[in-house]
């Protein structure tokens, strides 16, 4: 059964602009899903809805076979978690209390953590590599290491999905592969279903099993990254000329760019 | 590994008795000052005299004739001035408390919003309506106005906030809300005030806050609302803590955020206006109080709401005792809190432009 099932789903603001429309789309469980597409093409609105942040206009979403509307905000944040965009916290609270938050669902209102859960939180922390930063505050860290213990914090919370929003946009090769490497572990071993919004494509082609492409609001391609990619599709949705081969070293498809017309 | 483990959870020992130890230490110091404030003044009665007297009065003991003056002093007279100035405080700084959690901004308290303005408004016109021979029996009717500008005032700038694309009331457009609500509120003061004609000196010297007219029926008033308060804030203490990383991660983590705003933005107004009611607009203390807390006990709201209790009711306690005990001439408590608060208002706005462009 999938994750997610979405039905000819669309979404408008209140201003009228229409962002998603007709999108029939499934999520399975252990697979790592990319959402490719220019600027503005409603990657970001699609996380949205699939986290319970919106609610579509026309057409349904189910969650597990259910109603994604009918589960409540705190259920829905026990199942699924986001790595939003720019994930910025006020107040100087230690990186280590951030990470904690995403216990917040699982753990009763007036509850501290039990053993396991400190333990599942430093070895998370110990995995993207945060650990020595413990005790920092959350306000002073880089951009990189922000969005590092963003990750860790929806990892401490998903329990059956993932929605990462531009999750890897601000990090070094080393710490984006490494995130990478954490979910797919969770994807294969724990049968965790991934989405995440992408810009990159060859990162895109090497991480997920498989890629929707979005422009306009609407799907223009989904499939695997070897099927799905060309150098036709790729001029099509960000309008510019395209190589697209196999890489030696990954062994998975690559794209190489340049703009349409140009030297 | 394990000795890294070990150290966070050292780490975490620490810090939580560190914060237990600062509540210890604060109600101690809090009953301390109410018994020295009930010392001093135009009358000195000696410290062990305040304690026995309160302590006849606790166990419902007669009292000794040589006594009945100052008893009469501390019973009747500074201990409900005391017990209001604290409970005032307390309700104020957890007020603040909880604005600077749901708006983000350390900036924000009653008064950001207006709230406190509305409650203004609403008992000025009760003493307006007096003057101009409406008789309304104050101690019931004051409050209720409060209450009732201070939510009248709440929904209009919700009302303001959430017009546009903004469904969820960002804390930029309730803040901006609060200030044009609060502008229009200043203007319907001065009318009022023009009303009051020859009577205008009562609104003037209430609207800038004093306990010099509180009563028993005051802290009665008070004390079930700010019991009420703080288990309502404390109750959320957790959510606010995750509120700090903005709408979107926060109904990630499961925080029903719009709901979450309206029971405490609506809790809070309660507490304002019947902090307004029994005493004026008296600022600062709710933006100075969980700006110093936060230095001392981090920024985990739970601890913020249980400390910021007994830190505003000490600092509004002492700042009270010094205009009625200590200056020659008894000024306005709110007048006090602002020129103390109003320049550290001026560095926490300089030292967060100084963050924001420093990033």
């Amino acid at each position: 059964m999938p994750v997610w099932k979405l039905q000819d789903v669309s979404f408008a603001y209140i201003s009228g602009r229409k962002v998603l429309s007709a999108i029939t789309l499934k999520f399975f469980p252990g697979h790592i899903y990319g959402i490719l597409g220019p600027n503005g093409s409603g990657k970001t609105t699609l996380l949205d809805l699939l986290g319970g942040l919106g609610a579509p206009g026309a057409g349904n979403i189910l969650y597990n076979g259910r109603s994604l509307g009918d589960y409540g905000t705190a259920a829905l944040a026990r199942r699924v978690a986001l790595v939003p965009q720019d994930f910025l916290v006020r107040f100087p609270f230690k990186v280590r209390d951030v990470v904690e938050m995403g216990l917040h669902p699982h753990l009763g209102r007036f509850a501290l953590p039990s053993r396991e859960d400190m333990d599942r939180v430093t070895g998370i922390m110990e995995e993207l590599d945060i650990h020595g930063l413990a005790d920092r505050p959350v306000t002073m860290l880089s951009g990189g290491e922000k969005q590092r213990v963003a990750v860790a914090r929806a990892l401490v919370q998903a329990r059956e999905a993932l929605l990462f929003d531009e999750a890897t946009s601000n990090l070094d090769i080393f710490h984006s592969l490494s995130i990478l490497d954490a979910v797919k572990r969770r994807a294969v071993e724990q049968g965790l279903c991934v989405v995440a919004a992408v810009h990159d494509i060859n990162l895109a082609a090497v991480f997920c099993d498989e890629l929707v492409f979005l422009k306009d609001g609407m799907v223009v391609a989904k499939g695997t990254p070897g099927s799905v990619l060309s150098p036709e599709l790729v001029r099509y949705v960000y309008n510019v000329d395209a190589r697209v081969g196999t890489d030696e070293f990954t062994g998975r498809p690559a794209v190489s760019f340049r703009l349409a017309g140009s030297w | 590994m394990s000795g890294g483990n070990r150290t966070v959870c050292g780490r975490y020992g620490r810090e939580r008795s560190g914060a237990g130890l600062h509540a210890v230490c604060l109600v101690l110091l809090l009953a301390f000052s109410i018994v020295l404030a009930a010392h001093m003044g135009f009358m000195k009665i000696p410290v062990e005299d305040v304690l026995r007297i309160i302590l006849d009065a606790v166990l419902n003991r007669p009292a000794d004739t040589a006594d009945q003056v100052a008893r009469a002093v501390v019973i009747d007279v500074r201990l409900p001035r005391i017990l209001a100035a604290g409970l005032v405080g307390g309700m104020l700084a957890v007020c603040g408390t909880v604005f600077q959690a749901i708006l983000l901004n350390p900036l924000a308290d009653p008064y950001t919003l207006g709230i406190s303005s509305g409650a203004a408004f609403g008992a000025s016109l009760v003493i307006v309506l007096q003057v101009l021979g409406v008789a309304l029996p104050e101690t019931f009717t004051v409050p209720v106005f409060a209450f009732g500008g201070a939510v009248a005032t709440l929904f209009m700038v919700l009302w303001l906030a959430s017009s546009g694309h903004d469904r969820r009331l960002s804390s930029t457009s309730l803040i901006l809300s609060g200030v044009i609500v609060a502008s229009i509120l200043a203007a319907a003061i001065g009318f009022l005030k023009f009303l009051a004609d020859e009577q205008v000196g009562i609104i003037i010297f209430w609207l800038m806050g004093s306990f010099s007219s509180s009563s028993w029926e005051s802290t009665a008033l008070l004390f079930p609302f700010a019991v009420f308060g703080m288990a309502v804030a404390f109750f959320f203490g957790r959510d606010l803590n995750i509120m700090s990383s903005g709408e979107r991660a926060a109904v990630s983590m499961g925080v029903n955020t719009v709901r979450l705003r309206y029971i405490l933005l609506v809790t809070c107004s309660l507490m304002t206006a019947l902090c307004v009611a029994v005493s004026g607009i008296i600022g600062f203390v709710g933006l100075i109080v969980p700006h110093m807390l936060r230095h001392l006990a981090g920024p985990d709201n739970r601890w913020l709401i249980l400390l910021s209790f007994p830190s505003g009711a000490l600092l509004l306690l002492v700042a009270d005792t010094v205009t009625r005990a200590v200056l020659p001439v008894e000024v306005p408590i709110g007048v006090l809190t602002a020129l103390i608060g109003g320049p550290v208002f001026c560095m926490i706005f300089r030292k967060k432009q100084r963050e924001y462009t420093g990033m």
